[in-house]
């Protein structure tokens, strides 16, 4: 185990005792947070796995990554205002088609044996969409100080995270066509900023269980 | 960090990744201006919301005040005129040793009455209009040492005060409220008030020889009615109200109130 991928798993890692601990004071989307990861825990650390007996570890992230199409939806459904009834349509179809898609594409011909960029691409567009109306609502929440608002946290992380991955994933497949993979940068992108991104959970499930209620009020 | 790529692929992927960073960050710093904006308005709109609260307590508060200063005076007071007119009558009809008695209650009634009156004088803030802050000060200044209670001492100087009639009813009011903290806590058996009007400054000075109080403790505890209603009043009428007290040295309170905000 390297270790990159040691201080990766350990942040991963530190949001799930801390949100069982809390579990109480949480909200039903940040409950669903902490189940997504424990699910992302155990995917990478199975990848560990499948990689010494499947010399793969590529089935593993296209279940993640149709686990994640699915939780992440419903996490800014349970946090959309109840007055957003059209918005809260179309996340909620979103998080049914999306799945769905990701399962069609990854099984596919053969698919399985590839990186889901298809899938992750959607899962980006889906969050970056979803993490933009959540600042719009974010806006109508002054009553709390942004760094003491979890949902700025979880939203933040989102958005770096989703545009990084987006732009990378985006121009990787013209710079793989040249060079037979993803260049060095791309991955270097996406590892630290996947490192913000669990920081910033942290921080999301941390502000919570402190201001408890102050995810996205409904 | 590998860059051995072709020239063009590496220009696109930094051209395009400068600019989706750029829009990125401009984005995330806009919307904390924008929040940052709507977070000052919220406040500011609580702040009011607060101030006019306060206000419409304080205003409830001189209704009632006003309610039972004519209450004393027309009611309770004109029972106890009438009952002093009674028992001069009766008295008439009395032999002279049973007299003394009822003229004994008849002077008890009249102590009552003139307590009545004062006390409905000093609840009325509508006599403020006519008599002024510095009138109705020292009458109730004048009542407390008729009592015998304290020594109670005003003084007014510099120019002539022309306040409008709310503002010198919230400071009749926390006059009052100080002068009852000195009888009924602090336990003093002095008192001095000074008034003065300098340029755009109005002073209110007050002091005690009382047995004083731990100020830090009383802020804590917010416990005080007395500390509480002075520090809303100050608030209402934008003064600034500095307490000075410790145990058996006394209290000095001074209300410096900018004229101008007033005006404002």
């Amino acid at each position: 185990m390297t270790l990159r991928f040691t201080i990766y798993i350990f942040l991963v890692a530190a949001s799930i005792p801390f949100g069982i601990y809390h579990w109480k004071k949480l909200r039903l989307p940040i409950k669903i947070l902490v189940c997504m990861l424990l699910i992302v825990f155990i995917s990478e650390s199975l990848t560990r796995v499948t990689n010494v007996y499947l010399k793969t570890s590529m089935p593993m992230y296209h279940i993640l990554v149709a686990f994640e199409l699915l939780l992440f939806p419903i996490i800014y459904l349970s946090s959309f205002p109840a007055t957003q009834k059209y918005l809260r349509v179309v996340v909620g179809i979103v998080s049914l088609a999306g799945p769905f898609f990701s399962i069609i594409w990854s099984t596919h011909s053969n698919i399985m044996q590839t990186f889901p960029s298809g899938s992750i691409l959607l899962l980006s567009v889906t969050i970056i969409a979803c993490s933009l109306f959540g600042f719009v609502f974010l806006l109508k929440q002054p009553y709390l100080p942004l760094k003491e608002n979890s949902f700025f946290w979880f939203n933040l992380g989102n958005l770096v995270f989703y545009t990084l991955t987006f732009l990378v994933f985006g121009l990787a497949n013209p710079l793989a066509a040249q060079h037979g993979g993803m260049p060095d940068w791309g991955a270097e992108i996406i590892y630290y900023s996947n490192l913000t991104l669990y920081v910033c959970y942290f921080l999301t499930i941390y502000k919570e269980a402190k201001n408890h209620g102050s995810f996205a009020r409904t | 960090m590998d860059l051995s790529h072709g020239p063009d692929d590496i220009t696109f992927a930094v051209i395009a990744g400068t600019v989706l960073l750029s829009v990125l960050l401009v984005f995330i710093l806009y919307f904390i201006f924008l929040h940052q904006r709507e977070r000052q308005r919220f406040n500011w709109e609580r702040q009011q919301f607060h101030q006019e609260l306060l206000q419409t307590q304080i205003e409830i508060r001189e209704q009632t005040l006003v309610e039972m200063s004519l209450e004393l005076h027309d009611n309770l007071g004109q029972i106890a005129s009438l009952i002093k007119i009674n028992l001069n009558l009766v008295s008439t009809e009395l032999k002279e040793q049973d007299r003394s008695k009822i003229t004994d209650s008849i002077d008890l009634l009249k102590q009552l009455i003139t307590d009545i009156k004062s006390m409905s004088l000093s609840l009325n803030s509508e006599r403020l209009s006519t008599i002024g802050l510095i009138e109705a000060i020292r009458g109730d200044f004048e009542r407390v040492n008729k009592s015998g209670q304290l020594v109670a001492s005003l003084k007014h100087t510099g120019e002539q005060l022309n306040l409008d009639n709310e503002t010198e009813t919230f400071l009749y009011r926390i006059s009052q409220e100080l002068l009852n903290n000195s009888i009924k806590h602090a336990e003093a058996s002095k008192i001095n008030m000074s008034l003065e009007k300098k340029q755009d400054q109005f002073f209110m000075r007050y002091n005690d020889n009382g047995k004083g109080f731990n100020l830090q403790e009383a802020l804590i505890k917010s416990k005080s009615a007395g500390l509480s209603n002075l520090k809303h009043r100050c608030k209402i009428i934008h003064a600034d109200l500095d307490l000075q007290s410790q145990p058996d040295k006394g209290t000095f309170v001074t209300i410096t109130l900018p004229l101008q905000k007033i005006k404002a």
